[in-house]
């Protein structure tokens, strides 16, 4: 038997309903508090395998931050090369997805469907080995690097996912509009580049960054297929290093740059959704 | 017979799957096929007590408690599942105790098909925390306060009433999830664990039949992610709540 | 909407087209017209080629490779540099196939299905066999002991299927050689199918390994080559030349005090061979 007159009690958050401020103040203390118990557990445990090498660990990641920075750097890119083709595409795939031709839209279901249902993995492995290396275009040869083979192999998710956030979005303007802008003659093309999208870019936001936060954790997968990033970094300097005491902190210092970048974009998808919040 | 005919298809038109015709390549395939589906199968099942927990504990009064989940959740969905897998299986697994196996030797005391499971899980287990919540917050609160005027006690209310309506609710987003981890079984490759992507990979590196191997491996994980979505779909509507509108 | 994706669709069609064309030119004259020498290597595997914390690439094969192009230089008559592209041993062969590197010197084992897809080059410069890496206590003494066990494999070595179809052990491959020894060492498996130069310089860094042992009789012992692509009998000739001089002059003996690594006495079998030639 509960608190009777509950309605006459004053508010505590932590009763599992949606007291906002609170609710938030909540998640960053707690994600700062985990991050500093996670870094407390990871040096307690180094410590104890090496029984007083702390320092060195310590020294050693300082000493190899550069490199391994320069690793993550190519996380950024390819994620970023990925989502910016891949968002391109995905645009142009959304849109054929509504068309009103057969011949379009069921092909379009089918690539979206296909490209959604495969594993990100496989998607990279077919693009590394099976796409050429370098182009002969006019004449030209034109390198091709293994970075940017792995980008396109991220892009073919990345149009799958963002034709499907397209879709949603389009679907979920009022068919009021669309009606208006019949009664207004506008052509079908025009109603959807003048009208429909812009009012979808909002909706898409969200989820869009959100991809991008995806895109980035699942850049790492490049390092399976010989690609080098962030992780090769770690594994590199781990091969160089040959020490291990430095197995535990090295993996948890990457899963933290990873955090760093990942954690305040997620934060922003988070505010802008609150603040763009449109009734469906 | 059919081994004879891939066999031909080989020499006829240069399409090389040894995996019909070579019993050490088939078996190789269909073990990993069965990894896969374990691995899938654990994983669903303690992703989804992880998330069931971890909605339960968000919920308690008591503070660090709801600080360690919120920090659970926001560490395992903002970092790179191969990189926990890695920190999980290379980093924490070096650390493990060694225990005694049969034979007089001793091994860690997780072996990689586990901390494939775990990490996996835990991964999972984050969003699922965040799913279960949405549909938590999403059981009217009128439900609720007419449990607690039935004399239900909190925890008695979260068993019987509120978690089988908020599964219902949460189904399709579970569902999503679930699709997205047997897909994400493929990172156990790194690890040695032989599922279907090692197993391709160990037959392409022998018989250099790499674009047959993928193409069967595509194919292979279209098929299982297809059959998983039409049963789903098929529970989805049998579970699915009347006047509840998604 | 039309014309946008037709474009699109002849664009890609020309890119396919170009790119399955075969590369038709000598590949020296490819060096010599743009002064790289472009290698594919190894990072991931100490001695013989792996990264310092200032990212430099160093090792064994490296210093040959440094060597081949101060040759080719001389060659030349200009200053070929070298661009390293990382290879792992399950690329190495497909980027040389593809073009994207125009030799490969990357710890790579000599077999006859290799020289069917890549040119390689004699003599061969180093050599090693398939030996386990396993822990003293575990009391391993022939092959026919791992039979049900599981072992810790590298992916892409050629050696896996036939040696685990032979013996009947489970093999776990593993991405890289320091994931698979870190493996071992965490007693995932009973041991580490490595080939033996590897095995050995693991075992001369102490500390962990020195409870370990490589006690069983080397299996599938074959010649390291270096490797070109077919139809390049110049650079094939140079290669070859050099080569030898590396024998004759005691170079890889050398090479292998340097790096830490115990002589062995297949190189010094060639050293004898080619001093007397």
């Amino acid at each position: 038997m509960s608190r009777p007159f509950a309605v006459l009690l004053p508010f505590r958050p932590g009763d599992g309903l949606a007291g906002i401020a609170g609710y938030r103040a909540d998640r960053r203390v707690a994600a700062g508090l985990a991050l500093a118990a996670g870094l407390i557990l990871v040096h307690a445990a180094a410590h104890a395998a090496t029984a007083g090498a702390k320092p060195a660990i310590l020294e050693t990641l300082w000493r190899w931050t550069p490199f391994l920075l320069g690793g993550f750097v190519w996380n950024i890119v390819i994620s970023a090369l990925a989502m910016a083709v891949g968002t391109a595409l995905g645009f142009l795939l959304g849109i054929a997805q509504i068309s009103q031709v057969r011949a379009v839209r069921a092909p379009s279901w089918f690539a979206t469907q296909l490209l959604r249902n495969a594993p990100w993995l496989v998607l990279l492995f077919y693009c590394m080995y099976l796409l050429p290396f370098q182009l002969h275009v006019f004449g030209t040869r034109i390198g091709i690097p293994d970075w940017l083979k792995a980008a396109f192999g991220f892009a073919l998710p990345v149009m799958a996912y963002v034709s499907e956030i397209v879709r949603g979005a389009i679907r979920s303007i009022p068919a009021g509009q669309w009606e208006s802008a019949e009664a207004l003659s506008f052509t079908r093309s025009q109603t959807i580049w003048m009208i429909i999208i812009p009012q979808c870019l909002k909706r898409m936001l969200p989820a869009w960054m959100n991809l991008y936060a995806i895109v980035t954790m699942a850049s790492v997968l490049a390092n399976v297929v010989g690609v080098s990033e962030g992780l090769t970094a770690a594994r590199e300097m781990l091969a160089a290093e040959q020490r291990v005491e430095l197995l535990l902190p090295v993996y948890a210092y990457v899963l933290l740059w990873f955090f760093a970048y990942c954690y305040p974009i997620a934060r922003a998808t988070v505010f802008l959704e609150r603040r763009w919040a449109v009734a469906h | 017979m059919v081994a004879e005919w891939f066999r031909q298809l080989k020499e006829s038109a240069n399409v090389n799957l040894t995996i019909f015709y070579d019993r050490f390549d088939g078996l190789t395939y269909l073990n990993g096929l069965a990894t896969t589906v374990k691995l899938s199968a654990a994983c669903l099942v303690l992703s989804v007590v992880f998330g069931i927990g971890g909605a339960w504990l968000q919920r308690s009064g008591w503070a660090p408690l709801r600080w360690l989940v919120n920090g659970y959740v926001a560490f395992f969905r903002n970092t790179p599942p191969l990189a926990q897998l890695y920190f999980f299986y290379f980093g924490v697994g070096s650390i493990m105790p060694l225990i005694p196996d049969g034979a007089g030797g001793t091994h860690r005391l997780f072996d990689n098909f586990q901390w494939a499971v775990i990490s996996m899980s835990l991964f999972a287990g984050a969003f699922n925390v965040e799913i279960f919540r949405a549909g938590i917050e999403a059981v009217p609160k009128a439900t609720t306060d007419a449990a607690e005027a039935l004399g239900y006690s909190r925890f008695k209310a979260y068993i019987h009433i509120v978690l089988p309506l908020a599964f219902r609710i949460s189904l399709p987003a579970l569902n999503n999830n679930l699709v997205t981890m047997v897909k994400g079984t493929t990172i156990a490759y790194a690890i040695g664990v032989p599922e279907l992507l090692t197993a391709s990979a160990t037959i392409w590196n022998a018989s250099t039949n790499i674009p047959e191997m993928m193409n069967v491996l595509m194919i292979t994980f279209l098929a299982l992610v297809g059959i998983l979505v039409v049963v789903m779909h098929r529970i989805e509507r049998a579970l699915h709540i009347p006047g509840y509108n998604r | 909407m039309q014309k946008l994706l037709r474009s699109a669709a002849l664009a890609i069609a020309m890119a396919a087209l170009g790119g399955a064309a075969v590369q038709a030119e000598e590949t020296l004259d490819k060096i010599k017209q743009s002064g790289k020498f472009v290698v594919g290597i190894k990072v991931d595997y100490r001695p013989f080629g792996y990264r310092n914390e200032k990212g430099e690439m160093l090792g064994l094969e490296h210093d040959l490779v440094a060597d081949i192009a101060e040759r080719l230089s001389a060659k030349l008559g200009k200053k070929i540099e070298v661009e390293k592209v990382v290879v792992t041993a399950q690329n190495r062969m497909q980027f040389l196939q593809q073009g994207r590197i125009d030799f490969m010197i990357a710890t790579m084992n000599d077999t006859p299905e290799r020289r069917k897809i890549v040119d390689i080059i004699e003599p061969n410069y180093y050599a090693s066999g398939v030996n386990l890496l396993t822990r003293k206590s575990n009391g391993i003494k022939t092959w026919e002991d791992l039979k049900g066990k599981t072992v810790c494999t590298l992916q892409g070595a050629w050696y896996n299927k036939m040696l685990t179809e032979k013996y009947g052990f489970t093999a776990q491959p593993y991405a890289g050689p320091n994931e698979a020894a870190q493996a071992t060492l965490d007693n995932r498996c009973i041991g580490f199918l490595d080939d033996d130069a590897h095995a050995a310089s693991l075992l001369l860094g102490g500390g962990p390994w020195s409870e370990f042992e490589v006690p069983l009789e080397t299996q599938a012992e074959a010649p390291w080559g270096m490797a070109i692509r077919f139809q390049n009998p110049e650079l094939k000739d140079m290669l070859s030349k050099a080569t030898a001089e590396w024998h004759r002059k005691g170079t890889i003996a050398a090479l292998e005090k340097k790096w830490g690594i115990k002589s062995t006495k297949w190189v010094q079998t060639m050293q004898e061979k080619h001093k007397s030639q």
